[in-house]
C-alpha cells in the first residue's frame, strides 16, 4: 500500500504543482485567442497542441486545476466545516431531539444531487463557480456529518469515554478531547474521497455551463467546448479529460493509502 | 483403539510457533479438557483437527481420526468429513449462526450436504432441535437467530454439530459467552449428548472448575505446548507443573475475608428506579419503558467490598451507571457521604466516587499517554494540584507499575498491566468509593488473582469503599465482606457474603450457586503455596 | 409487516413534504419577483403583472404553496411560460427517455457489479482481484461525461456499431430505442459500476470473515458453497444501500449525459428551461427529481426488510 500513497501523492501533487505554478507562470497566455493556430496536434511550442481558439491546452489545463481544486477545496471545507460539528453533536446527544433533527435532515438533503441543488441555485442566481461550490458544499454536509455521527457513535460506548465524564468533563469537552481526534484518520480520508469527488463534481458542473463562467478556464467547461470536435482534434477533449482522470485517481489512491496507514487497528497509537 | 490421536502437531504464522510439537489422544467416547490461558493456541488446536485454520497459518505434524490421516485429505474429502464423522461448537452463539436464515433449515443444512434428501433432512431437523432442548410448540424451527435468547442459539448449534452423530464433537468455550445458569445447562446437554450417542467430546475452556465437573481426562496447554494432561482427578489433586499448580491456585474457590466491623456510611443507594423509553410501535403511541431497576436500596460503609451479581440483563451494570451517576435516575436518590450523586453534580464529590471498567482494551484513549490519562480526574479539581507529576508517578507506583510508565502509550501494556493503570486514574483523586464494574471480568485467570491481590491491599492501606460488580460467583465470594443479588431489576437478596453463599434464602440465588461450576474442595491438594501476588 | 409499512409511508410523505417546502422556498420566495425575473429587465409592469396573474403570485405565500403543492400531487404542474403547454405533459415526454436510460444504466452497473465484488472477494489478494481492484480505481475517476465522449469517438463514429446521438422515439419500436440509449446508459453505468463493485467486494470480505460462513464451513460446506449460500445474501445488505443512494447520482448523471448525446430528456428540457428563465417548468422538475430519489429511497427500506428478517417487525 506504501506504493499507492506515493502514486497517489504524486499524481494529486502533480495537480497541486500545476495549480500553483501556474499562478505565476504558464508555458503560454491563455487568453489570447491565435486562430491560426488552432487546433495544432502535440508537439513543438505547444506540448499538448492548442484548442479551436489556438489557446495552448497545457496552459489552459493548469488554470484550470486551480478552478477545479479551489472549488473542491472549498466545497470540502463548507462540509467538513458544518457536517463535522452536526456529526459531533448528534453523538453526544445520541437517541435526542438534536440527534434525531439531524439524522432527518441529512435524509433530505441526501435527496438533492450536489447537480440537482446547483440547478436550484443557478435558476435563481444565475451561475457561477460560487454556485458550484455551494452546490457541492451543502451536498457534503450531510456526508461528512453521518460518517462522524457514525464512528463517534461507536467512541462514545468506550469506557475511556465514561472515565472522562467521572473525571467531570461534559459533552463538548469529550467531544473535542476524545472524540474528534481519533476520527482524525477517518475524517482525513473521507475528505480525499470527497475531494475527488468534487473535482469530477465541479468537472460536471462547468461541462453543463452551471460552474465557472467564461473567461476563467476549467476543465469541464475545456471538454464541453472540445465535444463537437471530437472527430476532428481527439486531443482537445483527451487532454482534459486525462487530467481530471488523473487527479481524481491520485487523490482516491491518495486516501486508500492513508487509510491503511493511519488506520488505529492496524498502528495503534497512530498520530503520536 | 484411539479416536483422535496428535503427533507433533505444530503451527506457525510467519516465524512464530502457535502451537509446538503438541502430542494428545482421545478414546472413543472419552470427554477430554483441554484447558489453558488466551493465547496457548488451544482453538487454533481445535481449527487445525478440522482443517479449517485461518490463511497464513502453516501446519505440520499428524492429525488421525479413528486411524484415518485427516491431515493428509483432500479439501473435498475432508468436506465430506466435517459435520458427519466429526463437528465444532464455537464460543460466539451470538454470531455462529446466519441470521438470514431459519434455524431448521441450518440444522437441516447439515443433513442435506451428506446426502439426505430435503424432505426428510426437515423432519430430522425438527426432531434433533426438540432433542436439545427446543420443543417445537415453544421454539419452533421456523424462528429466525435474532429471536432467540444466547443459550437457545448455543442449542441450535450444537444441534447442528450433533444431527450426523459425529464420532467427536469439539466444544470450544461453549459457555464462555452465557450467563451461569444457561452454562450449567448447556454443559448437561453436551455431557447427556456424549453419553447417549457414545461420542468423544474435546471440551475446550479457560475454567478448571468447568472440567472438574465434566471431564474424564484434562490436559493443560501454555504458550502452544502441552504442558500437563493426566485423569481429571489425579491432576486436580496433584499437579505435576508449576503452571498447572499456579493455575489451580487461582481459580479455586477462596476461604473468603476475614470479617471486619463495618466504618460509617459513605454511599447510600435509596429507591433507586432505572427505566427507558422504548420505540413507540407506531408513531401516535405513547412510547412504552423498560424498567431496568426497579427500587434498589442499599448501603456501602467506609472500608467495605460490596458484591454486587447477577446474570446478564439483571440491572446490575445499569444500577452500576447510576450509582456512578453517569446517568439521571427516575425516581429514589443516590448519595455520597450526604450530598446527591447525579450526571449534573458537583466536580467536588465527584472526586470521591471513581471506577475501573471492564475491558481493559477500551478504558483509555489510544493516542493519550498514561500519565495525562491517569491525570484525566484533576480536572475536577478547581485547579490542578501543584504535585500532580508527582502524584500520578506515586498512582502508579502503587498499582506495581514504574514512574517512567507515564511517558508510555497505553497499546504498549499488556491486560493486565492495563487494568493496574485504569486503577491508579481511580486513585489519583483519593476517592471513597471506587466502582469496578466486571473489573477482573476480562482478564486471564492468574493475572486476575493479581489484580485482586492488589485491589485487597489498596483497600486495606486506604480504607477504600468497593461496590464489586461481578457475574462471576466466585470471585465474588473470595472477595466481599457483603452481597447483592439481582434479578430481573431488583435487589432479590443481600447479606453477608459468606451467609448468602452459604445459606441462601432467595430461590433464584440458590439456583445461581447451584449452577456455578466449582471444583470440589476435597480434590484439592491440601496446604498449596500460593504463588506471589505480583510477578 | 403491515405496522412498519404505514410508519414507512408517513416517513415519506413528510421527507417529500419537507422537500417540497425546500424547493418551493428557494424558487419563489428567494428571487423576490419570479415574473419579473423571467421576463428579465425590458418588461413592462403590464405583462409582469399579467404573467403575475397567470403564475397565480397574486396570493399570499401559503395560499401559492398549496396551489402549488396541491397541483403537484393531482398531476397538475402548471403552464410552461415559454412553451404554452401543460408542464406535466412535457415532463411526460421527457421521462419516456430519462426514466428508460436511469433503468438501462441501473441495470448494466449491478449486471457488472455484483458479479464482479464476488470474484474479486472470492479471489482476494490474487489476480483476479488485482485486475478488478486496478478497474475499479480507473472507473471511479472517471468522469462519466468524459467516458461517453470516449464511447462516441470509438463506436460511433470509428466502429459506428452505435448512433452518436439523438432519439428516434419509441413509436418505431423498442430496438432502435435501445440502440440509441446503450452508449449513454453504459457511459453513466460504468463509473457507477466501479464503486458498486469495491461495495459488493468489501461486504463480501466482511461477510466471509463471519462467524457464521465457519459454522457453514463445519458442517462440511465447500468454500464456494459457503461464499454463495450464506455469503451472498448478507452481502447484499449493504450493496442495497448504495443501490439506493446511486439512483440519486444516476438520475443526476443522466441530466449531464443527455447533452452529450443530444437525447430529449429532463435533462435537455430543464436545461433548457434555466437558459429561458421558465422556472414553473424547473420547480417542476426538480421537485420530481427529488420525489423519485426519495421514493426509490423508500422502497430500498422495504427491501431491506424482504432481505434481512431482523428488520421485519
Amino acid at each position: 500500500m506504501r506504493a499507492s500513497l506515493a502514486l497517489g501523492g504524486a499524481l494529486a501533487g502533480l495537480a497541486a504543482g500545476a495549480a500553483l505554478l501556474s499562478l505565476v507562470w504558464t508555458p503560454q497566455a491563455v487568453d489570447g485567442i491565435d486562430i491560426a493556430a488552432r487546433l495544432r496536434p502535440p508537439g513543438g511550442a505547444n506540448l499538448l497542441g492548442t484548442d479551436h481558439f489556438g489557446r495552448d491546452i497545457l496552459s489552459m489545463l493548469m488554470v484550470g486545476a486551480r478552478t477545479s481544486l479551489a472549488v473542491a477545496v472549498l466545497a470540502v471545507g463548507i462540509g467538513a466545516g458544518l457536517g463535522v460539528p452536526l456529526g459531533l453533536w448528534a453523538a453526544a446527544r445520541r437517541g435526542g431531539w438534536a440527534d434525531a433533527l439531524i439524522g432527518r435532515a441529512a435524509d433530505l438533503v441526501f435527496a438533492f444531487p450536489s447537480l440537482v441543488i446547483a440547478i436550484l441555485i443557478t435558476a435563481v442566481a444565475g451561475p457561477s463557480a460560487v454556485n458550484a461550490i455551494l452546490a457541492i458544499g451543502i451536498f457534503n454536509i450531510p456526508v461528512f456529518a453521518r460518517v462522524t455521527r457514525g464512528a463517534a457513535l461507536a467512541l462514545w460506548t468506550q469506557d475511556w469515554v465514561r472515565a472522562a465524564r467521572l473525571a467531570g468533563k461534559g459533552d463538548l469537552r469529550i467531544s473535542v478531547e476524545h472524540v474528534l481526534p481519533n476520527l482524525a484518520s477517518l475524517l482525513i480520508v473521507q475528505g480525499t474521497i470527497q475531494f475527488s469527488l468534487g473535482i469530477l463534481a465541479e468537472a460536471g458542473l462547468s461541462y453543463v455551463g452551471l460552474g465557472a463562467q467564461p473567461p476563467t478556464p476549467s476543465w469541464g467547461r475545456m471538454l464541453a467546448e472540445a465535444q463537437t470536435m471530437v472527430a476532428l482534434a481527439p486531443h482537445v477533449a483527451l487532454m482534459p479529460g486525462l487530467a481530471i482522470m488523473a487527479t481524481v485517481l491520485g487523490l482516491n489512491l491518495l486516501g486508500d493509502g492513508l487509510r491503511d496507514r493511519l488506520d488505529p487497528r492496524l498502528r495503534p497509537g497512530a498520530g503520536a | 483403539m484411539t479416536l483422535l490421536s496428535l503427533r507433533g502437531l505444530s503451527l506457525r504464522l510467519g516465524g512464530r510457533a502457535l502451537v509446538d510439537g503438541l502430542d494428545l489422544e482421545m478414546g472413543p467416547g472419552e470427554v477430554l479438557g483441554l484447558v489453558g490461558e488466551s493465547g496457548s493456541g488451544k482453538s487454533l488446536t481445535a481449527l487445525a483437527i478440522l482443517g479449517l485454520l485461518p490463511p497464513g497459518v502453516a501446519r505440520s505434524g499428524e492429525i488421525r481420526l479413528g486411524g484415518e490421516r485427516l491431515d493428509s485429505l483432500t479439501e473435498t474429502e475432508l468436506c465430506a468429513r466435517r459435520g458427519r464423522d466429526l463437528s465444532i461448537v464455537f464460543q460466539e452463539p451470538m454470531t455462529a449462526l446466519n441470521p438470514m436464515q431459519r434455524i431448521g433449515d441450518q440444522v437441516a443444512e447439515a443433513l442435506v450436504i451428506h446426502g439426505t434428501p430435503r424432505a426428510e433432512a426437515r423432519r430430522r431437523a425438527a426432531d434433533q432441535l426438540a432433542r436439545v432442548g427446543l420443543a417445537p410448540d415453544r421454539c419452533p424451527p421456523g424462528r429466525f437467530p435474532h429471536e432467540l435468547s444466547g443459550g437457545q442459539r448455543q442449542r441450535v448449534c450444537i444441534a447442528m454439530a450433533t444431527a450426523l452423530r459425529p464420532r467427536l464433537l469439539i466444544a470450544d468455550e461453549p459457555t464462555t459467552a452465557l450467563d451461569v445458569t444457561t452454562q450449567a445447562q448447556i454443559l448437561d446437554l453436551l455431557g447427556a449428548l456424549a453419553r447417549d450417542q457414545g461420542m468423544g467430546l474435546l471440551l475446550i475452556t479457560h475454567d478448571l472448575a468447568v472440567v472438574a465437573g465434566m471431564t474424564q481426562r484434562v490436559a493443560v496447554m501454555q504458550g502452544g505446548r502441552l504442558v500437563e494432561q493426566a485423569p481429571t482427578r489425579a491432576l486436580f489433586g496433584a499437579p505435576a507443573q508449576p503452571y498447572t499448580r499456579a493455575l489451580l491456585a487461582a481459580s479455586a474457590p477462596a476461604a473468603g475475608r476475614a470479617a471486619r466491623a463495618p466504618g460509617a456510611p459513605v454511599l447510600q443507594v435509596a429507591g433507586v428506579v432505572r427505566r427507558y423509553p422504548l420505540p413507540r410501535p407506531h408513531p401516535f403511541a405513547p412510547r412504552p419503558q423498560m424498567v431496568a431497576v426497579a427500587g434498589a436500596d442499599f448501603t456501602l460503609h467506609a472500608g467495605e467490598s460490596l458484591g454486587l451479581v447477577g446474570e446478564s440483563g439483571s440491572g446490575k451494570s445499569t444500577l452500576a451507571r447510576a450509582v456512578l451517576g453517569l446517568d439521571a435516575v427516575q425516581a429514589g436518590r443516590v448519595t455520597l457521604q450526604g450530598r446527591p450523586v447525579g450526571p449534573g453534580m458537583d466536580p467536588a464529590p465527584r472526586a470521591g466516587l471513581q471506577a475501573v471498567f471492564q475491558d481493559p482494551y477500551g478504558s483509555f484513549n489510544p493516542r493519550w499517554r498514561v500519565a495525562r490519562a491517569v491525570a484525566e480526574p484533576f480536572h475536577l479539581l478547581p485547579r490542578p494540584p501543584e504535585d500532580a507529576e508527582t502524584r500520578v508517578a506515586d498512582a502508579l507506583v502503587a498499582v506495581g507499575l514504574r514512574p517512567e510508565d507515564g511517558s508510555r502509550y497505553i497499546h504498549e501494556f499488556s491486560g493486565g498491566q492495563r487494568q493496574r493503570i485504569a486503577i491508579a486514574r481511580a486513585l489519583i483523586t483519593r476517592p471513597a468509593v471506587i466502582v469496578l464494574d466486571e473489573a477482573v471480568s476480562a482478564l486471564d485467570t492468574r493475572v486476575r488473582a493479581q489484580i485482586l491481590a492488589l485491589l485487597a491491599d489498596l483497600q486495606a492501606r486506604h480504607g477504600l469503599a468497593y461496590l464489586f460488580v461481578s457475574h462471576d460467583l466466585h470471585v465474588v465470594r473470595a472477595v466481599t465482606d457483603r452481597v447483592l443479588v439481582m434479578q430481573a431489576g431488583r435487589i432479590v437478596e443481600q447479606g453477608p457474603t459468606e451467609r448468602v453463599f452459604a445459606r441462601p434464602d432467595h430461590p433464584y440465588t440458590r439456583q445461581l450457586i447451584a449452577a456455578t461450576p466449582v471444583i470440589p474442595a476435597d480434590w484439592l491438594a491440601p496446604a498449596r503455596k500460593v504463588p506471589d501476588a505480583l510477578p | 409487516m403491515a405496522r412498519s409499512l404505514a410508519v414507512r409511508i408517513l416517513a415519506l410523505a413528510g421527507s417529500l413534504w419537507a422537500a417540497s417546502l425546500i424547493v418551493f422556498a428557494v424558487i419563489e420566495v428567494i428571487p423576490g419577483d419570479p415574473a419579473a425575473f423571467m421576463l428579465g429587465l425590458n418588461a413592462t409592469p403590464e405583462t409582469v403583472a399579467a404573467l403575475r396573474d397567470q403564475l397565480g403570485l397574486t396570493g399570499s405565500l401559503p395560499a401559492r404553496y398549496l396551489a402549488w403543492a396541491g397541483g403537484m400531487v393531482t398531476g397538475d404542474f402548471g403552464t410552461s411560460y415559454t412553451y404554452k403547454v401543460p408542464v406535466a405533459d412535457l415532463v411526460a415526454d421527457r421521462l419516456a427517455v430519462s426514466l428508460p436510460l436511469t433503468v438501462y444504466a441501473m441495470a448494466i452497473s449491478t449486471a457488472i457489479a455484483l458479479p464482479a465484488g464476488l470474484v474479486a472477494a472470492a479471489a482476494r489478494g490474487r489476480a483476479a482481484d488485482l485486475a478488478v481492484t486496478g478497474l475499479t480505481q480507473l472507473g471511479v475517476a472517471v468522469p462519466n461525461f468524459w467516458f461517453a465522449m470516449l464511447l462516441v469517438l470509438v463506436f460511433a463514429l470509428s466502429l459506428g456499431w452505435f448512433p452518436a446521438g439523438g432519439f428516434p422515439g419509441w413509436e418505431d419500436g423498442v430496438g432502435p430505442a435501445l440502440r440509441a440509449l446503450t452508449l449513454p446508459a453504459l457511459a453513466l453505468a460504468l463509473p457507477q459500476a466501479a464503486i458498486l463493485t469495491r461495495v459488493m467486494r468489501s461486504a463480501t470480505l466482511e461477510v466471509l470473515g463471519q462467524d457464521f460462513i465457519r459454522t457453514a464451513r463445519a458442517k462440511g460446506l465447500s468454500r464456494a458453497r459457503a461464499v454463495w449460500r450464506h455469503g451472498f445474501r448478507n452481502a447484499l445488505v449493504p450493496v442495497l444501500t448504495i443501490l439506493g443512494l446511486q439512483f440519486a447520482f444516476l438520475l443526476a448523471g443522466a441530466i449531464i449525459i443527455e447533452n452529450v448525446f443530444y437525447l430529449p430528456g429532463l435533462g435537455r428540457l430543464i436545461f433548457q428551461a434555466i437558459t429561458q428563465r421558465d422556472l414553473i417548468v424547473v420547480e417542476s422538475v426538480v421537485m420530481l427529481m427529488v420525489a423519485a430519489v426519495i421514493a426509490v429511497n423508500a422502497a430500498v427500506d422495504l427491501a431491506y426488510a424482504l432481505v434481512d428478517p431482523r428488520l421485519r417487525r
